[in-house]
């Protein structure tokens, strides 16, 4: 009886991937075809394979290659990184509530954002360099304020991190004040946006990507047991605070990197993990990469949504995740009444 | 087996304190509110800092032990820890076999064995597949033996196994324990509220008081009326249980 019951949730876990993956592919197809420039599958088939090159149908071509796949990949990196570190916070945390924006990074980084275009006129490279900045003053200040006597507490880190994040929303509304002409745009980059990204930052968004999930996804097993508290965990051979460490230091990464190119994009790291554990349970071996592949899907599904409805004005992505992931969640809650009670 | 030398904490255990487990044995730590049993129990497992003194777990020093090394040598039944939710019984077992995985990659076929072992040991292979939130008090602490079984301990300390269980549940935990003790030779070390639990099921006791040992020795040495009326501060009566013939204790006090 177990044993049928263990493989049918291996298999069950393997069928809700290979349709995720699938579902991914079928967005990012129909994100690359449509849109103000509209191409039949075949051509852009030929367009990614190369088989058409910059000789003949030269405007598909530059779409493709210069615009629309950048933007397809930065949605994907972006969605995967906000739902893998929202997964990881939650897990540590065991709090539902917790988000990559919890501990006060991506306030910190939305800051540095805003003052560096505040202060430079090359907007776009101007507010990646404040952000990141931004977000590592926020992530140090964090770590400097949560360490009480020898040990970081959990919820002296989480206490820090909402009081860090607190200060900067209050910095940040200032430099929006004495902004004026320029509280518009900041206001657009600031609510979400996956349009603005290149090969090269595309290449350092990835490699950050990568570094952080793979570290969280090392620690899988650890996440799992950290769920019973700090007391449990260590009695069967967790090191927590290197656990502590390494899943906050990964989600600076993760949550750093999104922030710089992409602005704050909101509910993907609230909704997606929730999502997945309905979907597969709460084991973080499967709840990391099925929260990454999520996290893409509600990314690109919103960027296509966001390009097709307003093709002249764009809408702020983050502003379409909120629309489609919230009334989808709600949905999940009531179909799972077990889990909206515990 | 466990080696506690001169053991003091910062609260509770201001005076040395030393003592000896040996292998195979069931040892008691029995005591009024306040004792310093939970903070004995953190010691000896290296959940507190000690303020002075040693542990050795088969003559290794505790603090020497990497977590994971600790892991695989004791394995630790805290009095309180939150339940995951959404695990299944048998998911929470496999938490046990954390220190001897490594990090990436699926139960091995010796974790597997080891799950089922210890979910058949802690008679709660046919829950195997109930939610861990979804199952009784009872069936709960067994779950979390089977959980400490699976880390194939030498050494398991539980604080206050029994508490919160009804008179049932109570009775199997301590049996279970007994059993365990008998058949896999396991080392158990308890911190019982019960005094008629620990003088039915356990070897030796060890009585705290005010943070220091008064008492320690077999059930008949350490456990007699006047000690306990005195160290509990509730007159209480000896009597021998008719069926069993170990010691029992009636306290009331009108």
């Amino acid at each position: 009886m177990s044993k049928s019951s263990k493989i049918r949730k291996t298999n069950s876990t393997v069928y809700i991937s290979g349709l995720m993956l699938l579902i991914l592919v079928v967005l990012a197809l129909t994100h690359l075809a449509q849109g103000a420039h509209q191409m039949s599958m075949h051509d852009l088939w030929a367009c990614l394979t190369g088989e058409v090159g910059q000789g003949g149908d030269k405007t598909t071509y530059t779409i493709v290659w210069s615009i629309r796949l950048p933007r397809l990949l930065t949605a994907i990196i972006v969605g995967s990184s906000l739902a893998v570190s929202g997964a990881a916070l939650q897990g540590l945390f065991r709090n539902p509530l917790a988000d990559p924006y919890v501990l006060g990074i991506a306030s910190g980084g939305a800051f540095g954002a805003a003052l560096a275009m505040l202060l430079s006129t090359q907007v776009i490279f101007g507010a990646t360099t404040g952000a990141f900045l931004g977000a590592g003053i926020a992530g140090m200040l964090v770590i400097g304020l949560a360490k009480d006597s020898a040990s970081y507490r959990l919820n002296s880190i989480l206490l820090a991190g909402v009081a860090v994040g607190l200060i900067f929303s209050a910095l940040l509304s200032l430099v929006l004040v004495f902004a004026e002409r320029q509280a518009g745009d900041m206001l657009s980059w600031l609510l979400g946006h996956v349009g603005h990204t290149n090969w090269t930052q595309l290449s350092v968004m990835a490699s950050l990507t990568l570094m952080g999930t793979i570290a969280i996804q090392s620690n899988a097993n650890a996440l799992d047991v950290a769920l019973l508290g700090e007391g449990a965990a260590q009695g069967i051979g967790v090191q927590f605070s290197k656990l502590k460490i390494t899943v906050l230091l990964a989600t600076f990464i993760l949550v750093s990197s999104a922030v710089a190119y992409c602005g704050i994009i909101g509910f993907v790291g609230l909704v997606v993990p929730h999502t997945v554990r309905l979907l597969a349970g709460p084991s973080h071996k499967y709840l990391i990469g099925l929260s990454a592949i999520g996290g893409a899907i509600l990314l690109v599904a919103a960027d296509l949504i966001a390009r097709l409805i307003l093709p002249e004005r764009e809408l702020p992505v983050g502003v379409i995740t909120a629309l489609i992931g919230g009334p989808f969640f709600l949905f999940l809650l009531r179909k799972d009444n077990q889990y909206a009670s515990r | 087996m466990l080696v506690v030398d001169g053991l003091r904490t910062q609260y509770c255990i201001e005076d040395p304190l030393s003592f000896t487990v040996n292998r195979g044995e069931m040892v008691a730590i029995i005591g009024p509110n306040g004792a310093g049993k939970t903070t004995l129990i953190k010691a000896i497992s290296a959940q507190i800092n000690l303020e002075a003194g040693h542990v050795s777990i088969a003559n290794r020093f505790i603090s020497d032990l990497s977590f994971r090394d600790r892991g695989q040598i004791l394995a630790l039944v805290n009095q309180y820890e939150s339940k995951p939710q959404g695990f299944t019984l048998r998911q929470f077992v496999e938490m046990g076999r954390y220190a001897h995985r490594p990090a990436w990659g699926p139960l091995s076929e010796k974790d597997r064995h080891m799950v089922e072992l210890s979910l058949r040991r802690a008679h709660v292979w046919q829950l195997s597949t109930s939610l861990i939130t979804a199952v009784s008090g009872g069936e709960y602490q067994r779950a979390r033996i089977a959980r400490a079984l699976a880390q194939e301990p030498q050494l398991l300390i539980l604080d206050e196994p029994m508490a919160h269980l009804d008179i049932a549940h109570r009775h199997q935990v301590a049996k279970l324990l007994r059993q365990l003790n008998r058949d896999e030779e396991l080392t158990v070390i308890a911190a019982v509220h019960d005094l008629n639990l620990a003088a039915s099921y356990f070897d030796r006791v060890i009585m705290l008081c005010d943070g220091t040992i008064s008492a320690e020795g077999t059930i008949e040495d350490v456990m007699t009326s006047e000690r306990l009326s005195q160290t509990f501060g509730v007159p209480l009566t000896h009597v021998v249980h008719p069926t069993s013939g170990r010691p029992q204790f009636l306290g009331v006090d009108l």
